[in-house]
């Protein structure tokens, strides 16, 4: 709780550090550091190409060398991986859940009609029959038989207790603490992300055991008009003031002036219910906007943010966008396994397993520089059933070839 | 050579526009070295001879091989993380790792900014103890603070000395297998500082190059060896998910001198060097053949060294001072901000020799000379 607290004014600090302490050589300090830092992206590529020729790859943790150390690991589970593809291009990975078509993957990651292509080559179309919001788990159905399946009754994971576990290491002497024998997981521990491949395609270490992730505010980037008040005639819609530089309106095309009428078909004509709408999501979500402009009816997709441009979460986002993608949704779990694999966005959705291979979860979000996230198994086991039995069905079927 | 086009880990920062301020006398430097010749200093970790066998050369190549590399990072992991700590001042966050019984932490010279400031040391558990800032070497990106509470365990039961791991003897070499500690994106209440695995890419100079992950927030905590050593502290992070630079630990050491004895080398990156002059924190006036003492700014170094209003000085740092009006700015301006000097004072008919840890202004004040005059 103290914690939590101390966490919001901190929280406070920066804004008031970006809010009022920032003076005008401060403001202008950090423009030049962005600047100087894209404009001298060249010089570091040069870098880099300079590195990398004396680098060999085998040095690299990630190098294929290190991966075919782990070829026994994935032996199995690479049969039940599966490639979710969209015109013949992999968007994610996904798990056979069960032996006649079952398919776990990562849900937003689904925006067409997918295949699922298994390891021996055969290629399946899928329907989707699930979507659970609050995992980002999407239960896909493939018209086969007898597939190889996944284990999914790995022990319990031990969850992040940290105070017993500080308690015990902090008083510990130089005496090792007996723990290299257990069968649980333990940070540090290796995490071998599967794909359908002889040698897995990714790997990394348990970062930190299981825990909440906590949902991240979305914004949209406008100043709303708080006085407007539509005329006779009109459909009730929210006006736009302005749009704010560099977020998520402007990206999509939102004007000031502009009257929003809809969220994902959802009507939105007060200011409150639209605030609504907008804090039910996630950072990263798609959203389908309906506007009125002038006389004309226009419908935009934005990709809601996670950040406000203030300097301190600008340079924080900035940082994190360094060296790769980053997953559209990927705040907002009930429980998820941190760990320094560097994966893509579109290599989410797949099983990770440990040094014995046992499924330990699934990949469900590129969150950052130094983070991803997989969903603990003992969590996706609570949701199959939801997701196979239609209760969690998609509202429209977009995702169904006949 | 890539520092230009290299960003800072810090997670937010802004220029301190004050002097510093605190209470010279709180801080007990601990003249203990955490290098060589230290009892209380912890033993590295032993390196079991099969892993020493598995790991060289090249990668691991065998399923029991990664076992023997999976099971040491686990005794590095329960060694090391404990000790990694969040250090928070006002206007900055990064981290830090713990490397003696005295509590001396050693992180990363852009988060503690300066000398003598207060700052905050947050354990993985989120309890919090009081620490100050001490040497700091800007060009290195090297820092020093240190704890300055008795040491005590996660429920405020007294210890002999703060729980730590040792700095290593012999430094990094390309190919090591790593382990990064520290908080990234800050302290996350719930959260134990993160690890991450990798292996020593490249080692110039100034900095030790990982395939070990970082992002804001991680300056200043902890690279380690496989026998739970800090062999680097975190820096600076490029482009490329492979450009994360480290401060090798013998920096730490050939600077050790300076950093214990609370010194500033360079200053913040980007910041003007008129910005940052050695300030005593006083006025005088010429009384006679004497100079007395006739203001103490709350705050400063003369203030923190029990200097008071009256005091007659006679000398700062060796050289006698005469009774003229510019005579402790001309001496002032020979020293360095945040140099430690005696004054020598006559008190009530005594002389009283005060331990002085200078601060720094920015603006013309007394007891600094102004640029255009001085230099």
């Amino acid at each position: 709780m103290n914690a939590q607290e101390n966490k919001r004014k901190w929280l406070c600090v920066f804004l008031a550090a970006a809010c009022f302490a920032a003076a005008p050589a401060n403001a202008q300090r950090d423009n030049f550091d962005e600047t100087s830092e894209s404009g001298d992206a060249i010089s570091e590529s040069i870098q880099q190409l300079f590195n990398s020729l004396w680098i060999p790859r085998s040095r690299f943790l990630n190098s294929p060398h290190l991966r075919s150390a782990f070829r026994t690991t994935v032996a199995e589970v690479r049969n039940a991986t599966v490639e979710i593809r969209t015109r013949g291009k992999r968007i994610a990975y996904g798990g056979v859940v069960g032996p006649d078509g079952w398919v776990l993957t990562k849900a937003s990651l689904i925006k067409s009609a997918v295949t699922c292509r298994l390891k021996d080559g055969r290629e399946f179309d899928a329907r989707l029959v699930g979507v659970d919001a609050e995992t980002d788990l999407a239960m896909l159905k493939v018209a086969a038989k007898d597939l190889p399946t996944l284990d999914l009754s790995a022990s319990q994971a031990p969850q992040e207790l940290m105070e017993v576990s500080l308690q015990r290491e902090a008083g510990a002497s130089d005496s090792e603490p007996d723990d290299s024998l257990d069968d649980s997981v333990r940070p540090g521990d290796w995490l071998v992300s599967v794909g359908l491949g002889r040698d897995p395609f990714a790997i990394g270490v348990v970062s930190v055991m299981p825990r909440a992730i906590e949902k991240r505010p979305a914004f949209l980037g406008v100043a709303l008009d708080l006085e407007h008040v539509a005329s006779e005639g009109q459909t009730a819609g929210v006006k736009i003031q302005s749009v704010s530089p560099g977020g998520a309106a402007e990206e999509a095309g939102i004007e000031s002036g502009d009257r929003i009428t809809k969220i994902d078909h959802q009507p939105t004509p007060t200011v409150e219910e639209l605030k609504r709408q907008i804090a039910a999501r996630h950072p990263g979500d798609r959203v389908e906007i309906e506007l009125i402009r002038g006389d004309e009816s226009v419908v935009l997709l934005a990709m809601l943010r996670s950040w406000a441009p203030n300097p301190a979460e600008r340079r924080a986002h900035y940082q994190n966008n360094l060296g790769g993608k980053l997953s559209g949704r990927r705040f907002g779990f009930p429980s998820a396994l941190q760990h320094d694999t560097v994966l893509e966005p579109n290599e989410c959705g797949g099983p990770v397993v440990d040094l014995d291979g046992r499924v330990l979860g699934f990949n469900i979000a590129r969150a950052g520089r130094t983070e991803s996230y997989a969903l603990p198994v003992e969590l996706v086991r609570t949701r199959l059933f939801d997701l196979m039995s239609g209760s969690l069905a998609p509202a429209g079927e977009p995702a169904s070839p006949q | 050579m890539y520092s230009t086009a290299i960003s800072r880990l810090n997670h937010d920062q802004k220029p301190r526009r004050q002097g510093a301020a605190g209470f010279l006398a709180m801080v007990t430097l601990a003249a203990a070295s955490a290098f060589g010749g230290e009892e209380s200093a912890r033993a590295p970790i032993s390196l079991p001879t099969d892993l020493v066998t598995a790991i060289d050369p090249g990668p691991p190549k065998t399923v029991d091989q990664l076992r023997l590399l999976q099971e040491q990072v686990r005794r590095v992991v329960v060694a090391a993380r404990p000790v990694t700590v969040a250090v928070e001042l006002d206007d900055s966050v990064g981290s830090g790792v713990i490397v003696s019984g005295e509590g001396l932490v050693l992180t990363a010279g852009h988060v503690c900014v300066e000398p003598n400031r207060e700052l905050t040391i947050r354990f993985p558990d989120g309890r919090q103890v009081v620490g100050r800032s001490l040497g700091v070497n800007h060009p290195l990106d090297s820092g020093l603070a240190q704890i300055t509470e008795e040491p005590t365990n996660a429920d405020g039961e007294p210890l002999k000395a703060w729980p730590h791991v040792p700095l290593a003897k012999e430094k990094a070499t390309v190919g090591d297998w790593v382990i990064g500690l520290g908080q990234p994106n800050g302290f996350v209440s719930g959260r134990s500082p993160p690890v991450r695995l990798g292996r020593v890419l490249s080692i110039d100079k100034e900095a030790i190059n990982t395939d070990v992950t970082l992002v804001g927030g991680d300056s200043g905590g902890p690279l380690l060896n496989l026998q739970a050593e800090v062999v680097g502290i975190h820096s600076k992070i490029g482009e490329q998910i492979t450009s994360n630079y480290h401060v090798p630990v013998d920096l730490y050491r050939a600077n050790w001198e300076r950093l214990t004895s609370g010194r500033m080398t360079g200053v913040p990156d980007g910041e003007d060097p008129d910005d940052w002059r050695p300030m005593l924190g006083l006025a005088v006036r010429v009384v006679g053949n004497k100079l007395v003492v006739s203001q103490v700014f709350p705050g400063q170094a003369a203030e923190g060294a029990g200097v008071r209003v009256g005091d007659v000085l006679k000398s700062l740092a060796g050289e006698p001072l005469v009774a003229a009006p510019q005579a402790v700015e001309r001496a002032v301006q020979r020293l360095e901000p945040f140099e430690r000097v005696r004054l020598l004072v006559r008190r009530n008919g005594t002389d009283a020799e005060l331990e002085l840890w200078l601060g720094r202004g920015s603006v013309d004040f007394p007891g600094t000379l102004s640029a255009r005059e001085g230099r």
